[in-house]
């Protein structure tokens, strides 16, 4: 099981591999392609990407000579046939450089590349939400590499779906991404603060009415508004314990570490870490907890042991114990 | 302008029997039977519908059980209606009740999908069944709140592309329902060779599996988590919004999606494009 944990600057590669991350994901915007299309919007992120394509030359460059692997984001949910040729041309940059793999999220940019580019693996990025095995075969059909997951999937349902990869690699969330909308639905946009922020934040303001429009009662609207602040607390751990960390660093927000184990046995071939646009201690300290883990399960410590481990190693067993804080909170109650 | 297919579309199987006692569907029954007079005022009220859709696109939870699935049969037959399927994102649990779902259906039934596996599993197990791909597949900037046309540049709708076409062929493929984003324009609805749907007068975000209200009932340490079953709470409550957006619409949700009523530049879009025959079914829900 490899580790992936993402970038955003050239000296985060050796620090990262280092620590533990065999794979590595980063984003470019290159100048030519602002001048061309007068925007950033090469991947899903505006910030956090690579300036220009000699930082990616020399991104790729650094991976490998640091034992570890580079793949590229392309991951907008869509893109306009105006970019087409622009994102085959990008990606067929990156081969060049010798990348190892894109990643997107647009099926049709999938099948254009497959076709342009075949000798350039493909992740489906978790932007596609993929969920189901049908979905994956599709994806095989295409000449994917591998899937990864999106984020909110059960284990069973990750078991299910890497029993019937027949081939296609799988990779799930192990840290921090920890949107309230799911990419693969979302049809939002992130806005400036002043003109509402994220969406995803969930701030806005409303009544509760009945399904026709009319006063709930009392007594339900008692019981929602409890729901309500159990959702606001649910929220501040989506949004990573308001990206609070332990006083060594390790970072809180959305954890699969004590799942490790069981996506290992379901042979799951990678677990991502989030957070492209994070701080790189953040992205350090991410690295160093999935790591350990890593190698406790490849040492043969048994599930419960690894989970066990993996609850300790951030010494907050209250926010493991809130079920909030969890991709896989079903490892908890089994 | 060239008369559209009307389409019904009804989620919660407890309405169907408001339906039952016509003796067939048409405009000015959807009107009745939405309360929303306005949403159908540019169709001739003895318009007929031809389609009633049952199900959701948006909420894996809300997926009907076998007898609703009958019932709804039963009333299409009836009502002399196409009755069309809609299904959301599945789990692998899912796909295989959307399957035993589609070995009941009607001929004449199509299926809604949002979810390309769905499409893949049922166009090699149910080949004779239409398939139309569903507003989650079609990837547009749909947010409500967006202030100019500018935002919408970097990610235009998805069906613009000859690989989706292709895609679409592959699956075979033969209609794509679209909603109404704010700043919409005739281009996102320029989609040759395929047929087109507009649903309406709300368009539609889906946030994703984690559902505020679907967790009501469950104690604390299972709420908001992927896969948990719900007791389909959305379907009596809906958060209303309390305040307009730069872009003058007010987002209300219900379950795991934010939905918004057309302007009236939107709603004239949709008018333009029935007119000029792009769009060739309309499909008219609730809230």
């Amino acid at each position: 099981m490899k580790v992936t944990a993402p970038i955003s600057r050239i000296d985060e590669i050796p620090t990262l591999a280092a620590a533990g991350a065999d794979e590595l994901y980063c984003g470019v915007v290159p100048k030519e392609w602002i001048a061309r299309f007068n925007t950033g919007a090469v991947n899903r992120r505006y910030f956090g990407n690579l300036g220009d394509l000699e930082e990616l030359r020399r991104a790729v460059e650094l991976a490998h000579h640091s034992a570890a692997r580079l793949f590229m984001v392309l991951n907008a949910q869509s893109y306009g046939g105006g970019y087409q040729d622009a994102l085959v041309e990008l990606a067929g940059r990156f081969r060049d450089f010798g990348g190892d793999a894109v990643i997107v999220a647009d099926i049709a940019l999938i099948a254009e590349l497959r076709e342009r580019l075949p000798d350039l693996a493909i992740h489906v990025s978790s932007v596609a939400g993929c969920r189901n095995s049908a979905g994956i075969g599709l994806y095989r059909e295409l000449g994917v590499k591998r899937v990864i997951l999106p984020r909110d999937v059960t284990l069973d349902e990750v078991g299910a779906m890497a029993q019937a990869a027949d081939g296609v690699e799988i990779e799930a969330f192990v840290l921090n991404d920890g949107c309230v909308f799911e990419e693969g639905s979302c049809h939002s946009i992130h806005l400036p603060a002043k003109q509402g922020g994220p969406i995803c934040v969930d701030n806005r303001a409303f009544v509760y009415r009945d399904g026709r429009g009319g006063q709930i009662s009392a007594r339900t609207a008692r019981k929602l508004r409890d729901n309500d602040a159990d959702y606001q607390r649910w929220l501040w751990y989506r949004f990573g314990c308001g990206f609070s960390t332990t006083a060594e660093g390790h970072p809180f927000g959305p954890c699969g570490l004590c799942a490790i184990s069981r996506l290992e046995a379901m042979g799951v071939a990678s677990i991502k870490i989030a957070g492209r646009e994070g701080a790189s201690e953040r992205k350090l300290k991410s690295v160093e907890m999935v790591r350990a883990v890593v190698d406790r399960v490849h040492g043969g410590s048994p599930h419960r042991e690894a989970a066990a481990f993996a609850v300790g190693i951030r010494n907050t067993e209250e926010h493991c114990r809130a079920g909030f804080m969890c991709y896989y909170p079903e490892v908890r109650w089994q | 302008m060239p008369a559209p297919e009307i389409g019904l579309a009804v989620v919660d199987p407890r309405r169907l029997p408001a339906l039952s006692a016509l003796p067939v569907l048409r405009a000015g029954d959807i009107a009745e039977f939405l309360g929303d007079d306005a949403a159908l005022e540019t169709l001739p009220a003895d318009a007929a519908a031809s389609h009633l859709y049952f199900g959701s696109e948006f909420c894996e939870h809300l997926f009907p059980d076998e007898a609703a699935l009958e019932r709804a049969i039963e009333l299409s037959g009836k009502l002399g209606l196409s009755l069309v399927l809609a299904t959301p994102a599945a789990n692998d649990a899912l796909v295989a009740k959307i399957g035993q779902a589609a070995a009941i259906l009607p001929e004449g039934a199509e299926i809604l999908v949002n979810d390309w596996g769905v499409a893949r599993f049922l166009r090699r197990a149910y080949p004779r069944l239409p398939l139309v791909a569903g507003r989650q597949l079609a990837k547009m900037i749909k947010d409500p709140r967006v202030p100019s046309a500018a935002w919408l540049k970097p990610y235009p709708g998805s069906y613009g592309t000859p690989g989706h076409r292709r895609l679409l062929e592959r699956l075979g493929i033969g209609r794509i329902e679209l909603d109404v984003p704010p700043f919409a324009t005739p281009d996102l609805y320029s989609v040759d060779g395929i047929d087109l749907s507009v649903c309406l007068p709300y368009a539609y975000v889906a946030k994703g599996r984690i559902c505020k209200i679907g967790s009501l009932r469950r104690e604390l340490p299972e709420k908001f988590a992927p896969g948990r079953s719900c007791h389909r709470e959305c379907l009596g409550v809906v958060e209303v919004g309390a305040a307009a957006s730069s872009a003058g619409l007010v987002s209300s949700a219900r379950g795991n999606s934010t939905f918004y009523r057309h302007d009236a530049a939107m709603a004239a879009l949709v008018r333009d494009m029935v007119a000029q025959g792009r769009v060739t079914r309309l499909v008219f829900s609730g809230v």
